[in-house]
């Protein structure tokens, strides 16, 4: 939410219209979350509202509030990228950042990949090879498949960003 | 104690018709595999793991850095296929050598002066150890890819190796037969102590292992030393990245 703000300070219809446009692959929000969302970036002081405008037809209600990203805001993105990703569904945080960095910044996106692929390595080897044909076995080869495909995805992608890189010389928005 | 070592390995193969181009399978690569550890390497194909094996075995010589074996570096000494030394394992059979299962896996033995019934003795125990006693009389072509594994680890066994190199153990190796493949290699490393290094080409070849290792584009990344020293380098990559902005 924040990149889009940043990209282009506009109204929360329109950068909903922009999340889902650049995000809905990955994460697919509830109607009001997109609302939701700036308000907290708001009040966390990372975007700030700039003047009213009124939707052209004299209504109200129609009047919108524009939002534009803060000096905080423009930090905030500089961290939030290079953080660790978190325990919680780390393949689904490292797609959204992958989509919010830019393309410039590819060295970024090999690290944020080196790090998740150190997390299914992990979760690969601590897997039991235990014995066939027990309850436990099922799910454990449901996790085996998994994070076997996960850990094919991140052997594919690395090449394929590396050759991105070599074509990127300059910053070149997502 | 550390048994194999990869000190800043880099292999380079010429390329064209005056080697205008060049091939770099392995870059700048360091590791360590300790005896009693079960370690993986996962890559695709052409990314250089079937290379690191060949440095590993000695077979292939790295362009720059040292593959020690021991403390001993293997450009100056040949551990391949000696006793106390390192078996490399890989499914392929000559006929040329023999054409049964147990003569092959004999085979291993013919330069240690050993009498023809105390090497099939030691074969049919090879065999026997890595469950595929009943493969003894086959021809190796009749092998499915599991036997064939278990008799190319027999024939590597044979000679009483420190370290084992295994080229590819799953592969072709359906989901439910590669875990007793695996645990093979598992109970080798924790209940006769050998140290155990074998690539694998999907990550379904990593459960259980003690560390593994991925490689592409000729890069090792992973669990790269035994106490797990380098594990933190990811981290430490990236709060290097931050600090940097």
């Amino acid at each position: 939410m924040l990149s889009l703000v940043r990209d282009q300070p506009s109204w929360g219809y329109e950068v909903r219209a922009r999340f889902l446009e650049r995000y809905s692959t990955v994460i697919l929000p509830r109607d009001a979350a997109v609302y939701e969302a700036l308000d907290r970036l708001e009040q966390a002081g990372l975007v700030e509202p700039f003047g009213e405008q009124d939707a052209g037809d004299g209504s109200r209600r129609a009047q919108r509030t524009h939002y534009r990203i803060t000096h905080a805001g423009v930090d905030e993105l500089h961290v939030w990228p290079r953080a660790e990703l978190p325990d919680d569904d780390p393949a689904q945080e490292l797609l959204v950042r992958m989509r919010s960095i830019d393309l410039s910044e590819i060295d970024l996106f090999l690290t944020l990949l080196n790090e998740y692929e150190q997390h299914v390595r992990d979760q690969l080897k601590n897997l039991p090879c235990e014995r066939r044909g027990t309850v436990g076995s099922w799910r454990r080869e449901l996790y085996r498949l998994r994070w076997s495909a996960e850990l094919d995805w991140i052997l594919w992608a690395r090449p394929y960003l590396r050759k991105l890189k070599g074509r990127t010389p300059q910053a070149a928005p997502t | 104690m550390t048994l194999l070592r990869f000190d800043r390995v880099t292999k380079r193969f010429e390329r064209g018709a005056h080697g205008t181009r060049e091939r770099v399978p392995l870059r700048d690569a360091s590791m360590a595999i300790d005896a009693g550890e079960v370690v993986a390497l996962v890559g695709k194909g052409r990314s250089g793991r079937t290379t690191v094996m060949r440095l590993a075995a000695g077979i292939a010589r790295p362009t720059e850095g040292v593959v020690s074996f021991d403390g001993h570096e293997l450009v100056d000494r040949r551990f391949l296929g000696v006793p106390d030394g390192i078996g490399y394992c890989h499914q392929r059979f000559s006929h040329v050598v023999a054409t049964t299962v147990v003569d092959h896996v004999g085979s291993g033995l013919l330069g240690l002066k050993l009498s023809p019934k105390e090497a099939a003795d030691r074969a049919d125990e090879a065999l026997e150890r890595v469950g595929a006693a009943e493969c003894a009389d086959m021809d190796p072509e009749a092998l499915d890819y599991a036997e064939a594994v278990r008799v190319s680890i027999a024939r590597a066994l044979v000679v009483g190796p420190r370290l084992l190199l295994v080229d590819d153990p799953i592969y072709g190796v359906d989901l439910d037969e590669r875990d007793e493949v695996l645990r093979l290699l598992h109970s080798l490393a924790r209940e006769d102590g050998f140290a155990v290094f074998f690539t694998v080409g999907s990550g379904t070849g990593l459960v259980g292992v003690d560390r593994a290792i991925s490689i592409d584009g000729g890069e090792l990344r992973g669990d790269l030393e035994p106490a797990s020293a380098d594990v933190h380098q990811l981290h430490d990559d990236v709060r290097h990245l931050r600090d940097t902005r």
